[in-house]
């Protein structure tokens, strides 16, 4: 007996039945990590677009899903205990303390990649250094 | 070669700490040096993630590590920050515990109480809250990592399936899968006891 570590398409053996190229890839989420011993209960397509806020509680309330909702409605009180939780008040001093005494480096940018920032007054003054400048090139010109 | 050019109609100087804040502004008042407003975007995104590690952990302490980790790691690369700051802080926290869960494994460990007061009247009747938070959290820390984030952000979080997939970077459909996963493993896992 020996392990297969050529489970992966393409590295098969000689003589293994490689996957056909019609044989729709399959994704990562399906080939994650099997839940153990325990085998997976399928909840019926309405519970789930019930619990996903797509259907009303009143379509699931009948009586092959109802233990489901049950379940589910007990869970959820649970899990709103978890959402009332906060953070402790310590850990925001903690972190504040433990924080570079510099400010954060800047990420350098070469000029050409930068905003160029147009105020109202660099505007004005852009303009009226435009405008002497081609005074004095039109002086000299026609000098 | 790209470069932008913005107009702004007034002057403006570097703006004191102020309370309400965008974060965008918060960030700027950072970066010119002061480094207190950084505690304006801990008090304001510290909850969600704080509940996001401890989630995803079991871990209280892990949770504070990873929390105060992340913020540090926020703060040296701020300059980096592209759209939205609270996507971007969830992603460094959501790596964090997905790098703590691939060095660690785990036995037992469970989450503290909460400060909340009980509205469980009966002795027996918290005895039962208790078990099922005990249950939860094993059962939680039993499935993989992939879907134990995708429960969370869905069930405690109360996500979106679309700002999942955004905040994810992945689709709607494979994240509704992980999520439809980890409901019937946990109701698997949990329903003998308490259906």
């Amino acid at each position: 007996m020996y392990d297969d570590l050529n489970s992966e398409p393409g590295l098969a053996r000689e003589g293994q039945k490689r996957p056909t190229p019609d044989e729709p890839a399959r994704s990562l989420m399906d080939r994650e990590v099997p839940l153990g011993q325990q085998a997976e209960r399928l909840l019926a397509a309405p519970v789930h677009a019930w619990l996903d806020g797509e259907l009303p509680e009143a379509a699931v309330r009948k009586s092959d899903t109802s233990r489901d909702v049950e379940f589910w409605r007990g869970l959820d009180s649970e899990m709103a205990r978890v959402r009332r939780m906060r953070t402790p008040q310590h850990v925001e001093a903690q972190i504040m303390a433990a924080l570079p005494t510099h400010a954060p480096a800047a990420t350098i940018t070469p000029w050409f990649r930068r905003e160029f920032v147009v105020t109202p007054t660099t505007a004005l003054l852009v303009g009226a250094a435009l405008v002497a400048a081609a005074s004095i090139i039109t002086a000299l010109v026609v000098r | 070669m790209h470069y932008s050019i913005v107009v702004k109609t007034t002057e403006t100087t570097a703006p004191d700490i102020d309370q309400d804040g965008s974060d965008q502004l918060i960030i700027q008042q950072v970066l010119a040096g002061k480094r207190d407003a950084f505690r304006l975007l801990i008090t304001r995104y510290s909850d969600p993630l704080y509940r996001h590690a401890l989630c995803m952990t079991g871990s209280p302490d892990v949770a504070e590590d990873i929390l105060q980790l992340s913020f540090i790691k926020a703060y040296q690369h701020l300059s980096e920050v592209r759209g939205r700051f609270d996507a971007w802080m969830f992603r460094i926290v959501a790596n964090g515990c997905k790098d703590w869960l691939k060095n660690i494994r785990r036995s037992h460990l469970s989450y503290e109480e909460d400060d909340q007061p009980s509205q469980h009247a009966t002795p027996e009747e918290e005895l039962d809250r208790t078990e099922l938070r005990s249950d939860l959290d094993r059962a939680l820390t039993s499935l993989p990592a992939s879907l134990r984030e995708a429960f969370i952000m869905k069930h405690v979080e109360g996500r979106s399936y679309e700002e999942m997939a955004d905040l994810l970077g992945t689709t709607v459909g494979a994240l509704k899968m992980r999520v439809h996963r980890a409901r019937e493993a946990l109701q698997a896992l949990l329903e003998e006891k308490y259906a």
